[in-house]
């Protein structure tokens, strides 16, 4: 009886045995045929890790290589929120909140998330980093990120633009470039240890290719020059806004581009649309009597005039159609380089009666108005000009002194430009190459001549006496530079404000280059809405002025 | 095969095998160490490329004209007549003088200077 018993317990714990190594077995089968993959992939996920480099955006130089828009490496900092006790919150939001300037309602509200990783700031400065990690905080952590940084604050802001904070170009150069300044992430594969410290095992890796140079025409000195000097005009007679643009004649190379008001790159969250429109390119205006070097060049050109000829200005009014056009002082009888001297709307009216509206309609053409520079700077717009088929019977006395007609700053130097330059049209741009790490040119831009023969030499030598004349002796002395001969034309045009030209409210422009007998700089200037002095000789030829004599100087300088 | 040949092959293998894992112990070593120095490396290459910001913000245009091209401020930019070109000497090179690279460029000469036209700079430096 005794040994039955033994020998049913021996049954019993035996079958027991039998039937848990019979699970086990059951379970090991079940999980290598039909769980393996999942249960490799799982393991994998937390040991192996494949990590993206970031690349290097590219540094962007002045003409001269002095670096204005760089890429510097700055720490983020994250919190593991389910990996944190209360009390470490309470520790974070106690001394974090002084240091990174948020609310501590605004750290807790990321750390009551449930999750693993949120970020707490992004891209810190060095100090902030450096006093964060001191305090050994649990639960917190850095991720090293490259961040843009722009020294120059403002300077060239409308050219530059500027990257978002993961490093995509939004605007300007940045936009424009984008893909050749981000250059291409590459990616590791790393092991890590159960407690996520990285083992040298097994890493393997595609290194990341750091994004290509620009080196810009841009003179970081000239660009100062010419910001400055806006600036102060701008407030000096109360302007909406202003801009400004400074071109090597020869190249096309734009040595400044400034627009008023301006914004900091550094901090461009903060501003608003309107300062952040690159007035050169993107705005068009009806530019006045500068686009009377239009009529003038086409009347020279088509031999229908001579810089003697005597032209009666009506004693300052005229009717054509049903418009009676006025000067803004009376005159009698001018000669042909009086009329431009001294601008007078009539007598450039007459002009451009007698050589047909067809002939200034082509000049304008020739001058590339209505179409866009090619410039490389995002948002470039081409203006609008009527087919003299659709001219009203008024159009002929509005045209030729840059009414009914609509540029952009930049389509107007050109046209300035290719006077100085004997009638050929050189494309302005501002990148002149863009270069590897080694410093190897990859590819060059510039020099390019969109037209030849816009005019003749010979009349742009004898456009270009007249626009001297302008400045020696006509409405655009204050555009004079001693010890040398200026050329440029003064426009003072009325806004239209709904539908209608407004009495008061008037765009300001002088456009001109210098030295006239061999010129070396063009440059533009034009105040939007200034008071209570408005005209264009008045507000914007000393801004011409003072830049181009001190860019001159600089350059005389240092080349 | 004998005993005491079995133990020498296996003395053997055992000893090659420990020489083999020291060998691969000094390698992860030195791979950790090295990674230790690149980590320093990174840090003084950020703390660098700090530093280059802040330089750079210093030395911009817009920063030195703040501070130089005030509203009152008599500095201005160097015209042609302000700037006097010196021909590097042993001298000037030696010690930065430019009085007296000027005497040593220009020896005195009471002809040539009543000839000579000398620019507003060269003038205010006679002065």
């Amino acid at each position: 009886m005794e040994s039955r018993r033994h020998v049913l317990r021996f049954s019993l714990v035996f079958l027991i045995l039998i039937t848990c190594l019979g699970i086990f077995v059951v379970k090991l089968v079940w999980m290598q045929t039909f769980r393996s993959d999942y249960l490799t992939h799982l393991a994998a996920k937390q040991h192996r890790h494949l990590v993206e480099l970031e690349p290097l955006r590219g540094t962007i130089y002045d003409r001269k290589m002095r670096p204005i828009a760089f890429n510097v490496s700055v720490y983020s900092l994250f919190a593991s929120p389910k990996m944190m006790s209360e009390t470490d919150k309470q520790a974070v939001l106690d001394r974090l909140s002084g240091i990174l300037g948020l609310t501590p309602e605004a750290i807790a509200a990321d750390l009551d998330k449930d999750k693993y990783f949120v970020w707490i700031k992004r891209k810190l400065p060095q100090e902030t980093f450096e006093k964060i990690q001191q305090l050994k905080l649990k639960g917190l952590g850095f991720r090293k990120e490259s961040k843009r940084f722009y020294p120059g604050a403002t300077l060239a802001a409308h050219v530059l633009g500027f990257a978002d904070i993961d490093n995509n170009g939004l605007e300007g150069l940045e936009l424009y470039y984008n893909k050749e300044l981000k250059g291409k992430p590459g990616w590791m594969r790393v092991m890590r240890d159960a407690r996520q410290t990285e083992l040298l095992l097994d890493n393997n890796f595609v290194p990341a290719r750091d994004g290509l140079n620009l080196v810009l025409t841009i003179d970081e000195t000239i660009q100062y020059i010419a910001e400055r000097a806006l600036a102060q005009a701008r407030q000096k007679y109360n302007a909406k806004a202003a801009m400004i643009i400074v071109m090597d004649v020869r190249t096309g190379a734009i040595l400044a581009l400034a627009n008023q008001p301006t914004y900091d790159l550094e901090h461009y969250a903060d501003s608003g649309a309107e300062s952040r429109t690159n007035r050169a390119v993107s705005y068009v205006y009806e530019p006045g009597s500068v686009f009377k070097v239009v009529t003038a060049a086409a009347a020279l050109q088509e031999k229908k005039f001579t810089e003697s000829d005597r032209i009666f200005c009506e004693n300052g009014k005229y009717k054509i159609a049903t418009n009676i056009l006025t000067d803004h002082h009376p005159h009698g009888i001018l000669s042909f380089t009086e009329v431009f001297s001294v601008s007078s709307n009539i007598g450039v009216a007459k002009i451009a009666q007698k050589i047909g509206g067809a002939a200034i309609y082509q000049y304008a053409k020739k001058f590339r108005f209505t179409m866009p520079t090619g410039i490389d700077l995002k948002g470039e717009v081409k203006g609008w000009l009527k087919d003299p088929s659709r001219w009203s019977k008024t159009s002929i006395g509005a045209v030729p002194i840059g009414y009914e007609v609509t540029v952009t700053p930049l389509q107007l130097l050109g046209m300035m430009a290719t006077v100085a330059n004997n009638g050929t049209y050189v494309q302005p741009f501002v990148v002149r190459y863009i270069q590897d790490k080694q410093g190897h040119v990859v590819k060059s831009f510039g020099g390019k001549v969109l037209a030849e023969h816009v005019i003749e030499e010979e009349t742009a030598q004898r456009v270009k006496e007249i626009l001297v004349n302008v400045v020696e002796y006509g409405t655009a002395q204050k555009a004079q530079i001693k010890g040398m001969r200026v050329a440029g034309k003064t426009g003072t045009a009325r806004k239209v404000i709904g539908g209608a030209y407004s009495e008061g409210k008037y765009y300001s422009t002088f456009a001109g280059f210098a030295p006239a007998d061999d010129p070396r700089l063009a440059a533009i200037v034009i105040m939007d809405e200034p008071h209570p002095s408005y005209f264009g000789g008045t507000v914007c030829a000393p801004v011409f002025k003072e830049v181009i004599e001190n860019a001159l100087k600089y350059l005389a300088s240092s080349g | 095969m004998s005993l005491a040949r079995f133990m020498k092959y296996t003395l053997s293998a055992t000893f090659l095998i420990l020489v083999y894992i020291h060998l691969q112990m000094q390698i992860v070593d030195l791979a950790y160490q090295g990674q230790r120095k690149e980590a320093q490396i990174a840090d003084l290459v950020d703390k660098n490329g700090s530093a280059f910001y802040a330089i750079s913000k210093l030395k911009s245009a817009n920063h030195l004209g703040e501070k130089l091209l005030s509203e009152n401020s008599k500095m201005q930019f160097a015209g042609a007549n302000d700037i006097i070109y010196v021909a590097a000497n042993g001298d000037m090179t030696s010690n930065g003088d430019l009085e007296q690279a000027l005497s040593t460029q220009r020896k005195p000469n009471i002809l040539a200077n009543l000839l000579s036209f000398a620019t507003q700079a060269e003038a205010r430096n006679k002065e």
